[in-house]
């Protein structure tokens, strides 16, 4: 079996019972599935929880899989399925989603920037994170939140332009 | 400039590697002379560039774990494909060690020190060789030997200590097992053979006038020499009584107890064999040595867990397979142990045979079927005395086999790794 091989080929080893291509998987993906629950949630332990209920899931539905979409939109369809679950439970128990990435060891910059990153309207906030730290490509994202690329394209653009200014009163 | 032909989204798309390259050429002429453009391009390079200054921590390796963990127990496949090839070795490495034809005569000379002798072992055997003998996992932790000499020291002395003693230890045994210790402390990385291990096996066939009493006599002279009867069986075939025994005597009393058992009435024949378990069993215990080292090393990795499952699945499985394989190589080194520390004595005593009076045609009939049963019966006991006289051999090249098989065996069945949920 090629462990180097494309996602894709991984997934469909995987489905048919490799445990070395889901290794493999899990190798590549579980920093950026553990950043994009890090980077959206206060709660660093929900955060890993919720990594792990991603992989599980990719286990439990890779029968189900078929190389209809691309494994990374794939994959990242079923973190965004677990966020918004887990956001929907926390607005239930709390009345309010205290979704508050904050860590008050950070430096200033990164303070700087998660502030800038939450002052962004919600849809802006998803395309920017999704193509500066899971670093997916347009049509990615496209398939990923169900809009048509051109409409990435342009929250992307507002949301870096919108960046620029709140980085800069700095 | 309301007439300008690239968008911004088109710079910013082109910058973020987004466009077909026919597109992307188009751009990246314009680029080359459209200041406004360049502006754009580069106030999205400087978001994207502090945007990275957000950085988040490593998942914990809780993570791997917790995911390996409800992800299924994985079938050890990726360690330790090498084992059966190690333990083919060692099976060769038996059969050729082991006397497969035995000289039926006594082969006192070849080995074992007999009681009271002032030989020194190390006299008997060749010297060790210089090099370091290697053993197939010895290689593995060559930076460790310090902690193997520690290690091997302990392994010895546990194994000698578990050891069940009948009977206090007498002169050779003590000199043995000292030996054994303090070669395992001075510890050579490498073991050194020096103390020979005999594991001691003697045949008596005896005929005796006075059956009656003869399984209460034999069962004493067991108990005086603080040895046991490992299986005792009185039959009669062809008009015979027959006592036959497989006694097992703490070895510096063999000598003393086949001469009370000589006693008891006509010796039809005697052999004895003696076989140095030394070289195996010092073989066994260096890689039990070793296998502890390992142990110990996958038990510390697994405790600076790293977060990648594959190394947290493989630790898992290399400790399994590590543990599993120091029990077997226990298993066989403590009934090496037994076979040395007490010596096996295959006992046949049989009553005199009856005188044969057949008078009549019914008298020739039924002694012709009786002469037809002892045949039968003979055959029986040379089929159980073969066993007898090789199980053991037998059970270690079966233990030697038992995993190469298993492996095979699993390994043609090529199961899935781990099971998909519904
Ligand atoms: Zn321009």
């Amino acid at each position: 079996m090629d462990l180097t091989g494309s996602d894709e080929s991984l997934m469909l080893e995987v489905k048919q019972g490799s445990e070395p291509a889901f290794i493999a998987l899990f190798e590549r993906y579980a920093r950026p599935i553990h950043g994009y629950f890090r980077r959206r949630m206060g709660d660093p332990q929900r955060a890993e929880d919720l990594a792990q209920e991603t992989f599980l899931a990719l286990l439990k539905g890779a029968r189900r899989y078929e190389r209809r979409a691309l494994f990374r939109t794939y994959l990242y369809a079923i973190a965004m399925n677990l966020l918004s679950a887990e956001r929907r439970r926390a607005a239930k128990d709390r009345g309010s989603t205290t979704d508050e990435p904050a860590t008050s060891a950070d430096p200033d910059a990164v303070l700087w920037v998660r502030r800038a990153v939450e002052q962004l309207d919600d849809q802006q906030r998803e395309v920017l994170l999704l193509r500066e730290y899971e670093q997916l490509s347009y049509e990615e994202i496209a398939g990923l939140l169900n809009v048509p690329v051109n409409t990435v394209r342009s929250r992307l653009f507002r949301a870096r332009m919108a960046m620029k200014e709140l980085l800069v009163t700095r | 400039m309301n007439t300008h032909l690239v968008e911004p989204e088109i710079v910013m798309a082109y910058r973020d590697g987004q466009l077909a390259a026919g597109e992307a050429a188009g751009v990246r002429a314009h680029l080359e002379t459209c200041a406004e453009c360049q502006e754009i391009a580069a106030s999205l390079d400087d978001v994207s560039a502090q945007m990275r200054a957000w950085t988040v921590e490593e998942p914990s390796p809780q993570l791997a774990w917790r995911v390996a963990g409800r992800a299924g127990k994985p079938k050890g496949k990726f360690w330790w494909w090498h084992w059966p090839t190690a333990a083919l070795v060692t099976a060769v490495l038996v059969v050729a060690v082991l006397p497969w034809k035995r000289p039926p005569a006594p082969t006192v000379q070849t080995g074992w020190l007999p009681v009271g002798s002032v030989r020194t072992s190390e006299s008997n055997l060749p010297l060790p060789p210089a090099e370091p003998r290697r053993h197939d996992s010895v290689a593995e932790i060559g930076p460790q030997a310090q902690a193997r000499t520690g290690q091997l020291g302990g392994v010895i002395g546990g194994i000698v200590s578990a050891t069940p003693m009948a009977a206090p230890p007498t002169s050779v045994q003590r000199r043995t097992q000292a030996q054994f210790a303090m070669e395992a402390r001075r510890g050579a990385a490498i073991p050194v053979p020096t103390a020979p291990m005999i594991a001691r096996d003697a045949t008596l066939n005896l005929t005796v006038k006075d059956f009656a009493s003869v399984r209460d006599v034999v069962e004493r002279i067991v108990r005086v020499h603080r040895g046991f009867a490992q299986n005792l069986a009185l039959t009669y075939q062809a008009g015979r009584n027959n006592l036959t025994a497989t006694l097992r005597i703490p070895d510096p009393e063999l000598d003393r107890t086949l001469a009370d058992l000589r006693y008891l009435g006509k010796v039809d024949q005697e052999a004895q064999n003696g076989e140095d378990l030394q070289a195996q069993h010092v073989d066994l215990a260096a890689r039990i040595a070793n296998s502890r080292v390992a142990e110990a090393r996958l038990k510390e990795l697994l405790a600076n867990r790293t977060g990648k499952l594959s190394d947290v699945v493989e630790a898992e499985n290399e400790l399994s397979r590590v543990r599993e394989d120091i029990e077997r190589m226990q298993a066989q080194i403590s009934s090496m142990e037994n076979r040395v520390e007490f010596a096996t004595v295959n006992l046949r005593i049989s009553d005199t045979p009856p005188v044969p009076a057949p008078s009549s045609v019914w008298r020739g009939l039924s002694e012709a079927g009786r002469n037809g049963l002892t045949i039968l019966g003979e055959g029986l006991m040379g089929v159980a005395t073969w066993l007898l006289e090789y199980l053991p051999t037998l059970i270690v090249i079966v233990l030697v086999f038992f995993f190469p098989v298993r492996w095979l065996w699993r390994k043609l069945q090529a199961r899935p790794a781990f099971r998909l949920p519904n």
